[in-house]
């Protein structure tokens, strides 16, 4: 289980925020509220972007909100700029896999399935710059599987999308969520999100 | 072919500034090339020459193993201030460091050199390290290789630093995030994350400071160490004005043509404006990711933090502590400095005037061509030359022109007028670059904003420039006068060879208290010039400044 306990961070010119909630091992929940509210600021704190000011984050019991982002157990898919233009789709997804760019045989056929399962599998050599907005999503969500990590969070990554690719991808994020039992975390501001995925509501005042 | 909608609209505009901008390149160009083979010319007839070969070749090599160290060890300098200052979340830390080393973009040469001294040579830093190694004089000094690199890192550094934080604004946050997620630390986040964003503006940037290395010359001849430590420049200074030794002199102008030539070709390869970084707005951005600020991250910063403070910021400061002194005083007794100072803001105003006029016709035929959608082979021929006539003084020594000047119009032109001729010729040529440079974004952002309503409002040439483009551009106008006026109120290039007795400029005035050794006296008049180049920088901005102008 996933525990928010009194979490508080501010920003300078902004009132204060703070969170309290738990989140079980396997559930999908949405992040709701108003602009400004703090979703993408909670976010941040739980993958160790930010460091709150008080308060403590477990998984499973054990505190993390000291540890690195890369430390957590934690794969974050923002709304742009997730893929490195300059590298290839396949470069970035190996990046998950060693952050020294080596990389063994048996990782290569395991991206090679994940691109196969995504419905990607010829997108390998294309760079971020030649494919679509949902395609782009997919090779996130490739990576985000590659680094093994058990929750994941999505800040709004489907809000730039068309409706019909906004549901494709919603669907592949919510199979991809029940087959590897992610728990997953989206921020989003549609209320058919929620439905689509069924979802529980966290709402953030 | 189909016309494009700028053509047809602004015909009236493009025929009458297009061919004002060719005439104006034409004859820069031909002065200066005219300058050239007058001093080549007399140069090769002549008979004899101090110079050998072997000391040419080391003249040679000691121009190209200063000017390398000084690019990387400013590249090297800039890049770890940059990463620093965007790394640390302080905005107004940011701020300050920013503007500090701001003023080095502007500072006169000559000045420069008396805060270097001040802090590095006689009783200074390097006296410090000489009493801790047990050190003799001449095993460790500031005149030679050590004070130039100081020098060149003190006016380079901050212009690394200021394109590269620049670059680090452009990186997104996701890009760090996700770095932060993958573990991408070190070199592999020099490759993945800096390096695409600094790739395009790199070899445009060291390839112009090289060339300002290379062909540096006040501050060779202030901290150089004679013939051992002289560049082509400072040698060919020596061998007209001390030997007037023409040979000699003909022989290095036409290495330094050569190669400086060799070196602006390159850099036309990427002169599409990549170097625009400079003028973008800085935004101290601060993106508050958090860091693990760990004991071996500290340390670096303080030792680069620390180089900052000892090479451009200490020198800063004590000059301006030695400067304001009471000598002051007994330079402002001093009739001549009034003499001194009124040839010096004359010169200046002239120069800047003429600068700022002909960087707005070159910039708006600039315009002309960039906004037109098929280029014809004339306009980018026509490009290409005006781009030559303002780049190319980077490449010509200033003592090259001043010499093949003064042999050329030596019978037509009276002495007296001549050095003042010849100072707002070089002038002009040495700040057109950086004015065509400001004014040219902001004339192609004003026509792509205008044209279209100017066009359906029937606004055309001169009432257009007085309803429109004028009051739009005043801004930029008073910046580039500004700018201009300071470059030029701190130029020691050509005054070098004809400053005398009768005809002196602030600079030379400088140099000449520096040469007897009355550093305190040259402190003093260098901060009354600071203060001068201040003075202009606010009056012309307040003066053609708007407040309803946003630049």
């Amino acid at each position: 289980m996933l525990i928010i306990e009194n979490l508080e961070f501010s920003w300078p010119t902004k009132e204060k925020f703070q969170f309290n909630f738990s989140v079980k091992e396997g559930e999908i929940v949405t992040l709701e509220g108003p602009s400004g509210i703090g979703k993408t600021t909670l976010v941040n704190l739980i993958a160790g972007f930010l460091q709150p000011e008080k308060g403590e984050i477990y998984w499973h019991k054990e505190r993390i909100d000291s540890l690195d982002p890369v430390e957590r157990p934690v794969s974050t898919i923002f709304q742009t700029d997730n893929l490195f233009e300059h590298l290839s789709c396949f470069q970035n997804v190996s990046l998950a896999s060693s952050s020294d760019g080596k990389i063994s045989n048996s990782r290569v056929e395991q991206i090679n399935n994940y691109f196969l399962e995504m419905g990607i599998g010829n997108l390998q050599s294309r760079f971020p710059g030649e494919i679509s907005g949902g395609q782009q999503a997919r090779v996130s969500i490739v990576r985000a599987l590659l680094a093994n990590k058990p929750i994941l969070l999505l800040d709004e990554p489907v809000s730039s999308l068309d409706e019909r690719t906004r549901f494709e991808t919603l669907e592949v994020i919510k199979k991809t969520a029940l087959k590897y039992n992610l728990t997953l975390i989206i921020v989003s501001h549609q209320k058919e999100d929620r439905k689509f995925l069924n979802a529980r509501q966290i709402r953030l005042y | 072919m189909a016309k494009s909608f700028n053509e047809i609209t602004f015909k009236y505009k493009t025929n009458f500034i297009n061919r004002l901008s060719l005439f104006v390149s034409i004859f820069l160009i031909s002065i200066i090339g005219l300058s050239i083979f007058s001093l080549l010319n007399s140069g090769f007839k002549s008979e004899d020459a101090f110079l050998t070969n072997e000391d040419i070749f080391e003249i040679i090599k000691f121009t190209f193993v200063q000017s390398f160290f000084s690019v990387f060890l400013s590249l090297l300098l800039g890049f770890l201030g940059a990463k620093i200052l965007f790394d640390i979340k302080s905005v107004l830390f940011k701020k300050i460091v920013i503007s500090l080393t701001s003023i080095a973009f502007v500072l006169p040469t000559v000045v420069a050199c008396i805060g270097l001294i001040k802090v590095w040579g006689g009783d200074g830093v390097l006296h410090l390290i000489r009493l801790t190694l047990n050190l003799n004089k001449n095993e460790l000094t500031l005149y030679g290789i050590f004070g130039i690199l100081l020098a060149h890192v003190f006016f380079n550094a901050p212009l690394f630093l200021r394109v590269f934080y620049n670059c680090f604004q452009i990186i997104p946050v996701n890009y760090l995030k996700n770095a932060k997620q993958f573990n991408i630390t070190g070199i592999r986040f020099f490759k993945l994350i800096e390096w695409p964003f600094i790739k395009e503006t790199l070899p445009l940037l060291c390839g112009v400071v090289f060339l300002q290395c290379f062909t540096s010359f006040s501050l060779i001849l202030m901290l150089g160490g004679g013939p051992s430590a002289t560049t082509l420049e400072v040698a060919i200074y020596t061998a007209v004005r001390y030997d007037f030794d023409l040979k000699s002199a003909a022989v290095l102008a036409s290495f330094q043509l050569f190669i400086c030539l060799i070196v602006i070709l390159f850099l036309d390869l990427f002169s599409s404006n990549k170097i625009s970084n400079l003028q973008i707005k800085t935004n101290y951005l601060s993106y508050n990711l958090y860091k693990k600020n760990t004991f071996k991250n500290n340390i670096q910063k303080f030792i680069i933090l620390l180089a900052y403070f000892l090479i451009i910021i200490l020198p800063l400061i004590a000059l301006v502590v030695s400067g304001l002194s009471l000598k002051i005083f007994e330079i402002l007794k001093n009739q001549n400095t009034y003499i001194v100072f009124l040839n010096s803001i004359l010169i200046a105003i002239i120069s800047s005037f003429i600068t700022v006029s002909i960087s707005w016709f070159i910039s708006e035929t600039r315009a002309n061509i960039v906004m037109k959608y098929d280029n014809t082979f004339k306009d980018i021929l026509m490009k290409k030359f005006i781009n030559l006539s303002i780049m190319l003084y980077l490449a010509v020594p200033a003592i090259v022109l001043g010499t093949g000047l003064f042999i050329l119009l030596k019978g037509f032109v009276s002495y007296n007028y001549f050095p003042i001729l010849i100072l707002i010729f070089s002038n002009v040529m040495l700040c057109l670059p950086f004015s065509v440079n400001i004014i040219q974004s902001h004339s192609i952002y004003l026509r792509r904003k205008h044209d279209k309503l100017c066009s359906s409002l029937g606004l055309r040439g001169w009432n257009r420039f007085i309803i429109i483009d004028f009051p739009a551009m005043k801004n930029v106008f008073g910046l580039s006068l500004g700018l201009c006026a300071c470059l030029s109120l701190g130029d020691l290039s050509v005054i070098a060879l004809f400053g005398s007795q009768n005809f002196q400029t602030i600079p030379w005035l400088i140099f000449q208290y520096m040469s007897t050794y009355r550093i305190n006296e040259a402190a003093s008049v260098s901060c009354l010039l600071i203060i001068i180049c201040y003075l202009f920088f606010i009056f012309f901005s307040k003066m053609l400044g708007s407040k309803y102008v946003n630049n």
